[in-house]
């Protein structure tokens, strides 16, 4: 029980480091009712409901925060500067930044899965409950899944980058609702 | 949120960004305003806001519904659609 609550304090933390991500007049209006929303909806779809619901809870959350970050960041460069200076904008701003971001939050989000799988799986209970193994074994799968998200965000930093046009795909993905 | 998706039929899953993105845009196109006035207090929750659409609002809202009803009748005029009514 006492993990769970820890689960759930720490997705709720994690949370409110993710919404340091948006534009600072929208984080500053809308995040405390954005971090209550998800206080509201993380006990009510995720917590305690199996590793399946809170995969699909973070996936489904991570999503939406993907989707509105463009957005929202689209929004507060787009109306003085222009698309294509957006578009510079994010190319040059954001590589490295958003590299370094990713391990971070990869780091964090492996040991919030972690800690929730070991409630399921005896394998991961096995693992956590040997401390000596356990951070090993945290640090290498986040390590796998930074350079992985890592590789990702710089292809598609080369792809912006390459194209440098709104009919990039990726782009698209995201600023086109 | 949870009543969008539940009038949906768990069609549309609004997130906390995408739901407040929203309020963002139609606040500063002056759709939607953010309201002074708070409701009785036994029927009040401190950590909500509370919006009203404007007229300017209520018009968009007509002009969208119209547009996605022309919409869906070109849609269904179709011969396809017809077709598939039909089997």
């Amino acid at each position: 029980m006492a993990d769970r609550e820890f689960t759930g304090k720490a997705s709720e933390r994690f949370y409110e480091c993710l919404l340091l991500l948006y534009p600072p007049g929208f984080r500053l209006f809308f995040g405390p009712d954005m971090a209550q929303v998800f206080r509201d909806a993380y006990p009510r779809e995720a917590h305690g409901k199996g590793f399946r619901r809170y995969l699909a809870f973070w996936f489904w959350t991570f999503r939406d925060l993907v989707r509105s970050l463009f957005h929202e960041w689209g929004q507060t460069l787009l109306p003085a500067e222009g698309i294509d200076a957006f578009i510079q904008t994010l190319t040059d701003s954001t590589a490295v930044p958003l590299g370094i971001i990713s391990i971070v939050l990869v780091q964090g989000y492996v040991y919030a899965v972690l800690t929730e799988f070991s409630q399921d799986v005896a394998w991961a209970a096995s693992v956590s409950s040997n401390p000596g193994v356990s951070n090993t074994d945290i640090f290498v799968v986040a390590a796998i899944a930074a350079c992985s998200l890592g590789m990702i965000s710089a292809m598609a930093a080369w792809a912006i980058a390459r194209n440098n046009r709104l009919n990039n795909p990726i782009i698209k993905l995201f600023l086109v609702p | 949120m949870q009543r969008v998706r539940a009038r949906s039929a768990g069609a549309v899953r609004l997130g906390p960004g995408t739901l407040y993105g929203a309020l963002s845009r139609m606040l500063k196109e002056g759709l939607i305003v953010e309201l002074e006035d708070r409701p009785d207090p036994e029927m009040d929750d401190a950590r909500r806001r509370y919006y009203r659409s404007t007229d300017r609002g209520n018009r968009a809202l007509a002009a969208e519904a119209k547009r996605l009803g022309d919409l869906a009748r070109l849609a269904h005029a179709t011969r396809a659609v017809r077709e598939l009514k039909q089997a």
